[in-house]
C-alpha cells in the first residue's frame, strides 16, 4: 500500500467520493485517480470482493497517465504549427492586400485577364500587355456599335432601351440607355464627357496603354456636336413626316441619306434658297443642289418666275426624280447633283425614281403653314408617262446593255462578246487564244448565238463544203490538199457525165512532138483539153 | 449495245455540223461499220471511255456503209477500219504513232485508258496550238499495218 499512497501524493489530483459506502481511505484515493472516481467508487463498494490490488489500481491509474503525456505532447505541437500559421498569414496578408487593391481598379468583367502578383512592374510583362491588348480589343469591338450609331443617329424603342447597356472599361460603370430616346445616347454623352477621358487617361498610365489610343476610345466635341445636329434633325423629320413615306421608313439608322444630309447642311445654307428657307420648317428639306433645269411647270408658270431658286431647287425632274430629302430615297440623287449637274440623275429613257410630287405633298404634314404654302406654290410636276418607263425595279436590262444590244445589231463581235458575257464566251475568253482553230471557235460561237437568237445568218455551209484536212499522199498545205481532192472531185463528176468526156487515157505528148504529127496533136489537144477542165 | 450511247452518223450534213459545232473539245470520228467484230470491240470501249473524256471530248460513230459518207471515206483516205479521225475546232489533228499513217488511227484501242490517253495528249496538243502530237502509248499497245498506195 505504501507505494500507491506515494504514487496518489505524486498525482496533483482531486479526490472526489460521490457516494459512500463506506471504502477504505486508500481505496477511495485509488478511485479518485481515475476518470470517472464516482463510477469507480460505486464499483468497487459494490464488489463483495473488494480486495484492490497493486495491480488493479496501478491498471487504473497508468492509462491517464500515459495518455497526459501525449496530450501534453500534442498540445505544443499544436502551439507551435499555430504559430508558423500566423506567421504566414503574416507574409500572405500583402499580396492579397495588393490584390484587392488591383481588382478594384479592374470591373469584374476585367479582372481575370489583369490578375497579378508581381507588383507594378507587372505591366511591362508580355503576357500582360497581350492580356492588355485583347481587352481592349474587346472594348473597342463595342465601341465600333456606338460608333454607328454616332455615326447614324436613330431612335431608339422603349423596348429596345431596356436591351442596350455598355460597361464602360474605364470608369467602371453601366452606362443603360433607359429614358434615352436615340440609340446609344447615353453611352456617347458618357463617352465625351471629361470625367470618361480623365478615366481613361488614368487606366492607361496605370496598366501600361499607349496614351495615343486615347481618341480611339472616346468622342470628340466634333463628333458629339454632329450627332446631336443628326438627333434634332431627326427630331424634326420625326415630328413632322407622316405615317406613310416615300422610300424607307422615316429614323432608319441605315439611310445613307442622314450622311449626306448632314454633310450637305452646310452647302444648303450656301445654297441661295433664301426665300424657301425663309418660309419652309425644317421639315421640308429640298435639294441642295440645282437639278435639271428643263422643269416643266405646267400649272402655274409665275411660280419659277417669282420663286426661281425654288423652281430650281424642287425641279424635280419631269421624268422623275423628286428633290425631297428627308425622303430617303433620294440622297443619292442629292449626292450626284451636289457635283454640280444639271442634268438628271435618270437616264435619258428611264427615271430613276417614278414617284410624283404630288404623292410627297399629300403625304406631309403641316407643321407649318409657310412650308406648306411654298409647295403649293411650287406646284406639283405631272410626270410623263414616260417616266414610268421600265427600270431597274421592273427587270428591265441596264442602259448600256441596251446600246451593246445595238452594236449587236451592227454585227460589232467585239461589243456582243463583251456584252453578252455568256458561259461559253466567258469560256473562251479563259482558253488560250493560240490553241487550234481559236478564230474559227469564236466566230462559230457567235454565229451559234445568233441563231440562238433566231437571226436568220446567210448559209455558210453548203453541202459541198469539207475541213482542212492534211491527206495522207499529198504535200503541202491542207487547204491545198482539199482544193485539190474538190478538184479531183469535180474531175470524176465529170467523167462519169455523159457529156461526151472519153476515159481513155493517152500518154502525154509535148507540143514539139505534136509538129510532127497531126494525130499526136489531136490526142494532145484533147489531153489538154481534159486537163483544163 | 456497243454504239447504244454514241450518236452514229450516216449523212455528210451531219458530219458537217459535228465537225463545225463541236468547239473547243476533240472530236472523235470512228469510221467503221457497225456490224464488224473489230469495230464492235472498239465501239464497246468507246462508249466506256466516252463518258471520262466527255469534257474535252466528243465521240461519234460514222458508217462508212453510207453513201453520203464515201466522200468522205475518199478525202480522209480510208481504206482500213476502224479508223479514227481527230478534230479540234474544225482542224484536223495528226497524231505520231510509229505508224506510216499520221493523219489517223488506224485500228482498235486495247481498253479504255488508252482512248483517255491519247485524247488527252491531242487536246493538250491543241490547246498549245498543236496540229500534230505525239502519240502517249506504248509501241505494244499500237496496232500495225502496212499502208499500200492506191494497191501498189
Amino acid at each position: 500500500m505504501e507505494p500507491v499512497c506515494r504514487t496518489f501524493y505524486l498525482l496533483p489530483f482531486y479526490l472526489i467520493l460521490a457516494y459512500p459506502p463506506p471504502l477504505p481511505p486508500e481505496i477511495a484515493q485509488a478511485c479518485g485517480a481515475t476518470r470517472f472516481p464516482s463510477s469507480c467508487h460505486f464499483t468497487l463498494s459494490q464488489s463483495p470482493d473488494l480486495s484492490p490490488t497493486v495491480q488493479l489500481l496501478s491498471a487504473a491509474v497508468a492509462a491517464p497517465a500515459d495518455a497526459l503525456h501525449s496530450s501534453r505532447s500534442q498540445a505544443e505541437s499544436i502551439h507551435a504549427s499555430a504559430a508558423a500559421a500566423r506567421h504566414w498569414l503574416k507574409h500572405l496578408s500583402f499580396p492579397a492586400l495588393c490584390l484587392s487593391a488591383a481588382s478594384a481598379a479592374l470591373p469584374a468583367e476585367c479582372r481575370r485577364p489583369l490578375n497579378h502578383d508581381q507588383g507594378r512592374r507587372h505591366k511591362y510583362f508580355p503576357s500582360h500587355a497581350r492580356a492588355l491588348a485583347a481587352v481592349l480589343a474587346r472594348f473597342h469591338g463595342k465601341l465600333s456599335d456606338v460608333r454607328f450609331f454616332l455615326r447614324n443617329p436613330s431612335s431608339l424603342s422603349p423596348e429596345h432601351a431596356v436591351l442596350n447597356r455598355l460597361w464602360c472599361l474605364f470608369c467602371r460603370c453601366d452606362l443603360r440607355e433607359l429614358g434615352s430616346s436615340f440609340a446609344c445616347s447615353n453611352t456617347v454623352k458618357h463617352l465625351a464627357s471629361s470625367e470618361h477621358l480623365r478615366n481613361l487617361k488614368e487606366f492607361l498610365r496605370k496598366h501600361g496603354g499607349k496614351l495615343d489610343r486615347v481618341d480611339s476610345f472616346r468622342v470628340s466635341e466634333a463628333e458629339l456636336l454632329k450627332w446631336e445636329k443628326g438627333c434634332e434633325t431627326l427630331n424634326n423629320s420625326t415630328s413632322s413626316s407622316c405615317e406613310r413615306s416615300i422610300g424607307p421608313s422615316t429614323g432608319s439608322s441605315k439611310d445613307i441619306q442622314y450622311a449626306l444630309t448632314s454633310s450637305d447642311m452646310d452647302n444648303f445654307e450656301k445654297n441661295s434658297i433664301n426665300s424657301f428657307v425663309s418660309n419652309a420648317s425644317h421639315s421640308v428639306m429640298p435639294l441642295q443642289c440645282p437639278t435639271n433645269e428643263n422643269y416643266d411647270n405646267e400649272h402655274d408658270p409665275a411660280v419659277s418666275a417669282s420663286n426661281p431658286h425654288i423652281a430650281t431647287s424642287w425641279s424635280m425632274d419631269t421624268r422623275g426624280n423628286i428633290g425631297l430629302t428627308n425622303t430617303y430615297v433620294f440622297g443619292s440623287v442629292s449626292r450626284h447633283l451636289s457635283d454640280g449637274e444639271p442634268s438628271c440623275l435618270a437616264s435619258d429613257a428611264k427615271s430613276l425614281i417614278g414617284w410624283p410630287l404630288s404623292n410627297a405633298i399629300d403625304q406631309r404634314t403641316d407643321s407649318n403653314g409657310g412650308s406648306n404654302e411654298v409647295l403649293q406654290n411650287s406646284m406639283p410636276i405631272s410626270l410623263p408617262s414616260e417616266a414610268c418607263q421600265a427600270n431597274m425595279h421592273t427587270g428591265a436590262p441596264p442602259p448600256w446593255l441596251e446600246i451593246s444590244e445595238q452594236n449587236i445589231a451592227n454585227k460589232d463581235p467585239n461589243v456582243y462578246r463583251l456584252a453578252h458575257p455568256s458561259s461559253s464566251s466567258g469560256k473562251s475568253r479563259k482558253l488560250n487564244p493560240k490553241r487550234v482553230g481559236a478564230a474559227w471557235a469564236e466566230k462559230r460561237r457567235t454565229e451559234l448565238e445568233m441563231e440562238k437568237r433566231g437571226k436568220t445568218l446567210p448559209k455558210s455551209c453548203d453541202a459541198n463544203w469539207l475541213p482542212n484536212f492534211g491527206r495522207v499522199w499529198q504535200a503541202g498545205t491542207r487547204k491545198e490538199s482539199r482544193k485539190e481532192f474538190q478538184m479531183e472531185k469535180r474531175k470524176l463528176l465529170e467523167n462519169e457525165s455523159p457529156s461526151g468526156f472519153s476515159s481513155k487515157i493517152h500518154p502525154y505528148i509535148s507540143k514539139r512532138m505534136c509538129v510532127g504529127s497531126d494525130e499526136d496533136c489531136v490526142h494532145n489537144g484533147h489531153v489538154k483539153e481534159n486537163r483544163n477542165t | 449495245m456497243s454504239g447504244f450511247l454514241l450518236p452514229t452518223l450516216s449523212r455528210k450534213s451531219d458530219v458537217d455540223c459535228i465537225i463545225r459545232d463541236t468547239l473547243d473539245k476533240v472530236l472523235l470520228l470512228r469510221f467503221g461499220r457497225a456490224a464488224d467484230p473489230l469495230c464492235l470491240h472498239f465501239d464497246e470501249i468507246l462508249s466506256k471511255a466516252s463518258h471520262e473524256v466527255s469534257k474535252f471530248a466528243t465521240i461519234a460513230l460514222v458508217d462508212v456503209e453510207s453513201e453520203e459518207i464515201q466522200v468522205y471515206v475518199k478525202y480522209f483516205d480510208i481504206t482500213l477500219i476502224p479508223s479514227t479521225v481527230f478534230f479540234f475546232n474544225a482542224h484536223h489533228m495528226k497524231m505520231d504513232s510509229g505508224t506510216a499513217d499520221h493523219t489517223k488511227w488506224v485500228g482498235s484501242f486495247h481498253s479504255k485508258q488508252d482512248v483517255i490517253d491519247v485524247v488527252e495528249a491531242i487536246f493538250r496538243g491543241a490547246m498549245k496550238g498543236k496540229l500534230i502530237v505525239s502519240c502517249p502509248l506504248p509501241p505494244e499497245s499500237i496496232p500495225r499495218f502496212q499502208l499500200l498506195y492506191k494497191d501498189v
